[in-house]
């Protein structure tokens, strides 16, 4: 990824909750759009990007995302949360996009399809906006144990499903499960004051 | 009574997006009468925000958000994506340099769109010329330069139902800083952003670019106006137009 485009600042998460932007969003509220978009974009692309490798067709997927969020929100808020919800199905819609992309080449270069690789956790080089809670949440996650964090990495920077990772780790769904508990918990109860 | 230990593996798994179908019904019913199941939930929310935020994620263009934005000012139509969006951009460069190759009036330019399908098809590959010939959603649209770029001229391909266009400009004269190409479509006597664009140093464009969904109205939208305005892009065109439909 260009580093140069990386940054690690912290967008005012303001009061509203995801659901109910969401359901102002679904009232026809544009506004509730644009906060979700700010609150999300960045996490849309990145795994757009990651899986396309292309800014072009990253941003023509974040672009398609949110306007099938606005326009036919697939998103059922009794399923999961919209973060979650976001990362899969840009993940998802992006490997579409890779596979597709794959079969042309094949049938006109006779290419093998290239799986992209899915990279371990790291948290970027110390950056401007290290303020006490952007410290606070760093040492939260570097003091999770690492086979937790691990797997709310794959989650939710990379957008896997559960079963995905499951796969990708050789761990039982079950363990997947229970670890993934474990880790948001801690993170939660380290992080509840802030997260108030 | 559910015990809190369930009640906190439901609200972690909801968040983590781990819920089966049975349980997701359970959360539905239970979160429905228990404030503080769902203070709990946006909670480890906002927890995974603040964790999102120090994990090193890219920022999309800052046009992006408007164009996001603006197209949702479109008549709603939902976009689909057809498989040989890809091959547009080859044609539309096939196309340009068939079309440079037979001169720039329009006359000609438009007696040649004639041959041109035959040519391109010729051109492509058997089986993604087959594809395009397969779609009746294809629109194709040539433009030519107005008084302000005279030899300037274009071809537009677009897959209405992927909303995805490809489109070729030969002979526009690069801008300066902080002025960009920009292509609207008339529709109902307003008209709609489509995209924006740069020459290089030849006054060649190639791109593809997202539609909006107004080419998937009927009638099908046929002004396509290229003008030039400030990168910070006006909700309507207010500069030059430079190319047009013909």
């Amino acid at each position: 990824m260009p580093s140069a485009r990386l940054v690690s600042q912290s967008p005012d998460w303001g009061d509203d909750t995801d659901e109910a932007l969401f359901s102002s969003l679904k009232q026809g509220n544009k506004s509730a759009l644009a906060i979700l978009y700010d609150r999300y974009s960045r996490l849309v692309y990145t795994i757009a990007f990651r899986v396309l490798n292309n800014g072009p067709e990253a941003e023509d997927l974040t672009q398609e995302i949110f306007l099938n969020l606005w326009q036919k929100p697939a998103y059922n808020p009794t399923r999961s949360s919209l973060s979650r919800f976001l990362s899969t199905i840009t993940r998802n819609r992006a490997i579409d996009r890779v596979r597709s992309r794959s079969n042309r080449r094949r049938i006109l270069k006779g290419l093998t399809p290239q799986v992209p690789e899915v990279e371990t956790f790291s948290l970027p080089e110390a950056q401007a906006s290290q303020g006490e809670r952007s410290q606070r949440v760093r040492k939260a996650l570097q003091t999770l144990p690492e086979k937790q964090r691990e797997l709310l990495w794959l989650a939710f920077y990379h957008g896997f499903s559960q079963s995905e990772i499951a796969s990708h780790t050789n761990i039982p769904l079950g363990t997947v499960k229970s670890r993934m508990r474990q880790g948001l918990l801690k993170l939660k109860e380290a992080l509840q004051d802030l997260a108030d | 009574m559910t015990s809190q230990r369930k009640l906190d593996e439901l609200a972690t798994d909801y968040v983590a997006g781990n819920l089966s179908d049975a349980e997701a019904d359970e959360f539905a019913r239970l979160i429905a009468d228990n404030p503080e199941l769902q203070a709990e939930v946006n909670q480890l929310e906002k927890t995974v925000g603040l964790v999102l935020n120090e994990l090193p994620l890219l920022t999309p263009p800052p046009q992006l958000r408007e164009a996001v934005l603006a197209q949702i000012e479109s008549p709603i139509l939902q976009p689909q994506r057809s498989p040989w969006v890809w091959g547009l951009g080859a044609l539309a460069a096939v196309a340009t340099v068939i079309s440079l190759s037979l001169g720039l009036s329009n006359y000609r330019l438009r007696l040649a769109n004639q041959q041109l399908e035959q040519q391109l098809l010729a051109a492509m590959p058997a089986q993604q010329a087959q594809l395009i010939l397969q779609q009746p959603s294809t629109r194709f649209y040539d433009f030519e330069g107005t008084d302000r770029a005279a030899d300037a001229f274009g071809s537009m391909i677009v897959d209405t139902d992927g909303l995805r266009a490809a489109i070729a400009f030969r002979n526009l004269p690069p801008l300066p800083t902080g002025e960009t190409y920009a292509l609207w479509v008339r529709h109902e006597g307003q008209y709609i952003y489509c995209g924006e664009f740069q020459t290089g140093q030849d006054g060649a464009v190639f791109a593809t670019l997202p539609m909006p969904p107004v080419y998937q109205s009927r009638p099908w939208v046929t002004d396509v106006i290229v003008t030039v305005e400030p990168t910070q892009l006006p909700a309507q065109p207010t500069g030059s137009i430079i190319a047009e439909t013909i």
